[in-house]
């Protein structure tokens, strides 16, 4: 009982937000993986639609609430002779803030019900890690979008110094009402994603990826 | 030299501002063709290796390269703007002689902006962050002169310290090319692709493909036996006067050679260059030539300290010629010395757009993409 009210409260939080902006709810996208979700990749039986990231009692410090262990990967970065954040693909950061929280699904090593304070979720059809597909990254990152690497004043004019695919200003991207930067300037996945809505497909903040993308490029 | 920093700025000036104002900018970032700026390359997750596309080979190039990707629908569906054009590459690729064991991703960068230089200047490199095109070809067919052993290496055909080489890394002949037509001279710049390009001029440059042996932009026959005629050579004729050769002017023997007895520019002359001769000559290079063999004495060599006189040691054509010389004077014993050409290394700049650049003393300045 204490239980499903903690996740009442938890889903309230969550919800309410969205509702207050009229945006889509996180129960009709593929990240309910309760038995209510709508996807394919969902619980046997599990109703409560939080519980695979989140828990009120007895979570992980990576993230608010947090209820999924990191995966153990090492990771082949993207990197290019333009790219000026760090010298090579084996000098590249390994996923840290948030990034790693989704890669605790979506680099396919850890089962997707593997939660922390629940237990082992059963999944339908015998799924338990992320099924092959485009959702599935593996361990190999060099053709996505480098992510986890801090982008600073420096950055940005290193790269432009080089006269074409110039970047934005640190103060730009910050201000950007389309993507998100961390805390800590990081580039993450939640920079293009939020988990928590769907409006636009694939979680993406814009409805246009060319946005997205001249968010912090121009 | 108190004004050399000024004039320095003017020319650095000059470099910047003449591609924005000029020549075409890379399509790749024209607005009306590219209506969505990232997204027909691009995508958040794409293939390993790749800047995030759909594939990294270059099946994925040709999907937009290719004249079936002219049609409004095709474009549509390729998210490409109705002013989209894209040349036509996938033809080129079916032709006789094509480039095809290279990847596009390694001659082109798709962000670079195209840099238009005219006749007689070095052209910018389609690749980042090589500068000039030749450093981008040399960086697969040569080694910049550092491998003197391997006869495959061209750019030790082309280094400056050969007594003759076409002017692709250094221009200045001190002996002057009397056949050169307008406007090349003796100090022009050449490039790889003015002579390896597409055989048809109406379709994209660049060495893509050709219905020309080694891929050359024009006719050149490098057998024997051929008759003589503006298109024959109509490579070598696009830079060097066909009058000024077949009247001997530089080579009192030029249309005995070529007209009489059909012997191909290619039979005398290495076009990169020689290592060892005047006027391009092949016979003194260590690695075999095209068909001419040594003379009755066992030599095979070109002695020439100056145009218009030499002498040769070779059979060609049934002709033993032990030595047969020609032009005024002795049969000049001594080895060509190779004396370095004037300007050398001076003109490996991109073209002045409105005045003539100054005599740089650094060789290796890029004529930089215009800042977006």
């Amino acid at each position: 009982m204490t239980r499903r009210l903690a996740t009442l409260v938890l889903a309230a939080a969550t919800l309410i937000p969205s509702a207050l902006y009229g945006q889509s709810s996180i129960r009709t996208t593929k990240h309910n993986l309760s038995i209510s979700g709508p996807g394919t990749v969902r619980a046997v039986s599990e109703t409560q639609i939080c519980v695979f990231c989140h828990t009120p009692h007895n979570s992980r410090t990576q993230a608010p609430l947090w209820n999924r262990n990191d995966s153990g990967g090492t990771y082949t970065m993207y990197w290019s002779a333009t790219m000026d954040a760090y010298v090579s693909a084996a000098a590249a950061p390994q996923p840290n803030g948030s990034s790693k929280l989704c890669l605790s699904c979506h680099d396919g090593t850890l089962a997707l019900g593997a939660t922390v304070a629940s237990g082992a979720i059963p999944m339908s059809g015998g799924i338990t890690t992320m099924p092959s597909g485009g959702a599935n990254f593996g361990l190999d990152l060099s053709g996505h979008h480098p992510v986890s690497f801090q982008v600073t004043d420096l950055l940005v004019s290193t790269n432009n110094s080089r006269g074409d695919t110039p970047l934005k200003s640190l103060a730009q991207m910050r201000a950007s009402p389309v993507i998100k930067l961390d805390v800590s300037d990081r580039v993450q996945c939640t920079s293009c994603h939020d988990a928590h809505k769907d409006a636009y497909g694939s979680f993406l903040r814009a409805p246009s990826t060319d946005t997205i993308c001249l968010s912090c490029h121009s | 030299m108190p004004k050399l920093p000024f004039l320095r700025l003017l020319a650095a000036l000059a470099l910047f501002a003449a591609p924005a104002a000029a020549g075409p900018t890379n399509a790749h970032f024209d607005p009306t063709k590219f209506v969505k700026p990232c997204s027909p390359c691009h995508r958040g997750h794409g293939a390993p290796g790749t800047p995030r596309l759909a594939g990294g080979t270059t099946e994925f190039c040709l999907k937009c390269h290719e004249t079936a990707s002219r049609s409004a629908p095709r474009k549509a569906a390729l998210g490409l703007g109705g002013a989209a054009n894209p040349q036509d590459i996938r033809t080129e690729f079916t032709k006789p002689v094509t480039h095809s064991r290279a990847t596009c991703f390694e001659c082109h960068s798709a962000h670079v902006q195209k840099v238009v230089v005219p006749a007689g200047f070095q052209a910018a490199s389609p690749k980042r962050p090589l500068r000039f095109e030749v450093d981008l070809c040399l960086s697969c067919h040569g080694t910049r002169g550092l491998q003197g052993a391997d006869p495959h290496d061209l750019s030790k055909l082309f280094v400056a310290s050969n007594p003759s080489y076409h002017p692709i890394l250094a221009g200045g002949h001190p002996a002057g090319v009397p056949s050169l037509l307008a406007p090349y001279t003796a100090a022009s710049l050449m490039n790889c692709t003015d002579c390896h390009t597409n055989d048809d001029p109406s379709g994209p440059r660049g060495p893509h493909g050709s219905r020309v042996l080694k891929l050359l932009g024009r006719n050149y026959s490098l057998v024997d036996g051929q008759v003589e005629s503006a298109s024959t050579y109509a490579l070598c004729y696009g830079c060097h006067s066909r009058d000024s050769i077949l009247s001997d002017v530089s080579f009192s023997l030029h249309r005995k050679h070529v007209v009489d007895v059909k012997a191909s520019c290619a039979t005398c002359h290495n076009p990169h260059g020689a290592t060892a001769a005047r006027a391009l000559i092949r016979f003194n290079e260590p690695f075999p030539t095209s068909g001419v063999t040594a003379s009755s004495s066992g030599r095979l060599e070109f002695i020439s300290t100056s145009p218009s006189r030499g002498t040769c040691y070779l059979t060609c054509h049934g002709k033993n010629h032990d030595p047969l010389t020609y032009g005024r004077g002795t049969t000049g014993a001594a080895r060509p010395v190779a004396t370095p050409p004037v300007g050398r290394g001076a003109q490996r700049v991109a073209a002045p757009q409105t005045a003539p650049l100054p005599q740089r003393q650094e060789p290796r300045k890029a004529p930089e993409p215009p800042k977006q």
